[in-house]
């Protein structure tokens, strides 16, 4: 046999165990949505959960409806918050392993990035002065304010790696500090803040939380994450090349500055746009990809769709225990991230042989 | 050279915002600390001293604070500094108004607060050099004081008060404030008329059986933070002749509720507590009912169905309990207190305790 068939042979092998694993995965997010629209605070569970989607899908079967308050939890309180784990998931999760990836640093999250300090100092400013950038209510101002100022650390990162010529160690350097310079910003305005209840709400925003989740917020963040997700799937042969190193890159004709440039974009507008609605959620975005690069490698047109997965698996599984475990009452999900995330996670690189980190 | 021009630009646009946001962070917090002494910068210093230098018998009287600390007062007390918001409207609702020579940035009622200096945000930020330079004779402070600064103002002779200015403490506080201005009977009569209002609303709601009595879904500060059973807003929705809807299980000292909870509850009356931070004006009020009439997960309850929606300011929960009481009471059974009037009360008791004629939105609608 010829090496280039071998080679062939063990490409298409690796290739459709890659496929698997993400139909695995896929399967696994099934179950998990099927038992969060299961369970919660109010008394619908598998059966009349059922009875109310498939009457719902299935207009003409509605043989026995379920009551109006039994399908307003499923249809509008338990569904729109199922549908925004995943996508959040999905989306700082895919953003994550792109970043990873650019900047060839297995610890870059969007806490190192700046863009959480970021987030959270417009989310503080709106919580505790109820100031903001544009004049919106309620949480509306939060959501605003979150999402611009995320923007604004991106561009100060931008701004400032470009000083130096953009690479990939001016950027983590300086998204670094403007975290910082963020973070420092946000304690002043905790120190300050003049209502006693203002803290804990901030810090229950810092801690993440889906809990206000509704279609409107499902409408605005989905189409963002949706299309900046499937542009990093683009960039995945770009990151490939980039992930040989800069000159490698170089000689094969990618703009390694541009490729950077333009994920930067990609990963704050999904990851500002979701932090916005549901508060810094930690953790996903630094541990999904590596996750998947642990079932799959680091091949990015792979890895990319199977961090997204994993991540919407993550967020989700930990959001519905989040609304479980003291119910009534809500607990923020951010915690439960990562007390579920970091068992698994050390389970896995313990008893994985495979060098997933080059 | 374009690269360079475009280089220079860019560096010069990122110092810029990073000066922008710094320097609008700084000046945020500069106009915070300001802005409420800022009508009168220089009060008339003439207002106390006169007081201070007449030898009298020296009796001290001992006082239980808040924190179970015996506190030893040198009578008579002419010279305070109050640093708990709140405390200064009891103070000079029996008499004590005068003596207030430095208070914190949120004691802002009465209206004659604001000659008096500010020398502390609140009691977590007390200025320690400018309290002493006032050469109190009392620190008046609630539980943001942290223990070392406590002992410092201890350490030179200067006694501490610490309260906390709600129910259920809101009761002994005052009586204390009464002991050390020596002003008990004053204290008792501001005492009293709250009392008399608590024993009305009980006497009415006394023969209500517990189905007759509407279910309340409270709300403070943020969408789902809500109180649990025991707590202070608690005990006055059940006060009021309500029963609330929030588990009697939550240890959590904010809980949040889950939305699909309150929606399979469907609360009779919903009641959003307003703070300082939402405004204080017309529209806020009008803006937070209108936020919880078209939250989606409140849609089905039987209070938005009715509009049952009620907006009521902190002030009245916290430091005129008798008032809040009033209007929850007259809410949730508005047959039963037709002929009250909440808000007539209110004025009585400001006119009565302050001389003076209340403006301002305190419940809505």
């Amino acid at each position: 046999m010829s090496t280039a068939a071998e080679l062939r042979r063990l490409y298409s092998k690796g290739k459709k165990r890659k496929v698997l694993a993400i139909f695995a995965l896929f399967i696994a997010l099934l179950v998990a949505i099927v038992a969060s629209v299961s369970l919660g605070a109010g008394s619908p569970r598998f059966i009349e959960a059922m009875n109310v989607i498939f009457s719902r899908v299935f207009p003409f079967f509605n043989i026995n409806p379920e009551p109006a308050i039994t399908q307003f939890i499923i249809m509008d309180l338990r569904l729109p918050r199922i549908v925004l784990a995943i996508v959040a998931g999905a989306g700082l999760a895919a953003s994550g392993a792109t970043m990873q990836g650019v900047l060839r640093n297995p610890l870059v999250s969007s806490y190192v990035l700046g863009i959480s300090a970021a987030a959270g100092f417009g989310a503080a400013l709106a919580i505790v002065f109820g100031i903001s950038v544009i004049g919106l209510f309620g949480g509306y101002v939060i959501i605003a304010n979150a999402f611009l100022f995320s923007l604004l650390a991106m561009v100060l990162v931008y701004g400032i790696a470009r000083m130096r010529g953009i690479s990939t160690e001016t950027v983590i350097l300086a998204g670094i500090a403007i975290g910082f310079l963020f973070s420092a910003l946000l304690s002043l305005i905790q120190y300050v803040a003049p209502e006693n209840e203002a803290v804990p709400a901030v810090v229950y925003w810092l801690m993440g939380s889906l809990h206000t989740s509704t279609w409107t917020s499902v409408l605005i963040v989905s189409p963002i994450v949706l299309i900046t997700v499937l542009l990093m799937v683009q960039q995945s042969w770009n990151i490939n090349v980039l992930s040989m190193g800069e000159d490698v890159a170089t000689s094969l004709g990618v703009n390694s500055k541009r490729v950077l440039g333009i994920n930067m974009v990609l990963e704050t507008l999904a990851t500002a746009s979701i932090i916005a609605f549901s508060g810094v959620i930690g953790f996903v975005d630094l541990i999904s990809p590596h996750i998947a690069r642990m079932l799959i490698g680091s091949d990015h047109r792979f890895l990319i769709p199977c961090s997204a997965l994993t991540g919407a698996f993550m967020l989700l599984c930990s959001d519905t225990v989040a609304r479980l475990v003291l119910a009534p009452t809500e607990l923020p999900v951010g915690i439960v991230t990562s007390l579920l995330g970091v068992p698994f996670f050390i389970y896995i690189l313990v008893s994985k042989r495979r060098q997933s980190w080059r | 050279m374009e690269v360079n021009y475009l280089k220079k630009t860019t560096v010069a646009l990122t110092v810029v915002l990073i000066a922008l946001i710094v320097g609008a962070s700084v000046y945020g917090v500069y106009t915070l600390y300001s802005s409420p002494a800022s009508p009168t910068p220089s009060p008339s210093p003439s207002s106390t001293p006169s007081l201070s230098p007449t030898p009298q018998q020296t009796e001290t009287v001992t006082v239980v604070d808040e924190t179970g600390v015996s506190v030893e007062v040198t009578l008579p007390v002419t010279r305070i500094v109050n640093i708990a918001p709140g405390a200064a409207e009891i103070l000079c609702a029996i008499g004590g108004g005068e003596k207030i020579v430095g208070r914190d940035a949120y004691s802002t009622f009465p209206p004659s607060m604001s000659a008096v200096p500010i020398v502390a945000e609140s009691s977590f930020g007390p200025n320690m050099e400018q309290i002493l330079e006032l050469n109190p004779d009392l620190i008046i402070a609630d539980q943001g004081l942290s223990d070392a600064n406590r002992q410092k103002f201890e350490a030179v002779g200067v006694p501490v008060i610490v309260e906390m200015l709600m129910e259920p403490r809101l009761e002994d506080a005052i009586r204390n404030f009464g002991t050390v201005l020596g002003e008990l009977d004053k204290a008792n009569d501001y005492i009293n008329f709250t009392q008399s209002y608590e024993t009305l609303v009980k006497d009415r709601i006394a023969t209500l059986s517990q189905s007759e009595k509407p279910t309340v879904y409270f709300e403070w500060y943020q969408p789902w933070y809500t109180s649990s059973l025991g707590d202070s807003w608690d005990e006055l929705i059940v006060s009021a002749g309500g029963q609330n809807i929030a588990p009697s299980t939550l240890n959590v000292s904010n809980p949040i509720l889950s939305p699909e909870y309150v929606a399979e509850q469907s609360p009779e009356i919903i009641v959003r507590m307003l703070t300082r931070m939402d405004g204080e004006d017309n529209a806020a009020f009008e803006t937070l009912r209108n936020e919880i009439l078209s939250r989606t997960g409140l849609s089905t309850t039987t209070a938005v169905k009715e509009s049952n929606v009620f907006i009521i300011h902190n002030n009245l929960l916290v430091l005129r309990p008798a008032i809040g009481l009033l209007y929850l009471a007259k809410w949730f059974h508005p047959t039963l207190f037709a002929d009250i009037d909440p808000a007539a009360i209110h004025v009585q008791m400001i006119q009565k305790y302050f001389g003076i004629t209340l403006s301002g939105v305190f419940a809505y609608p």
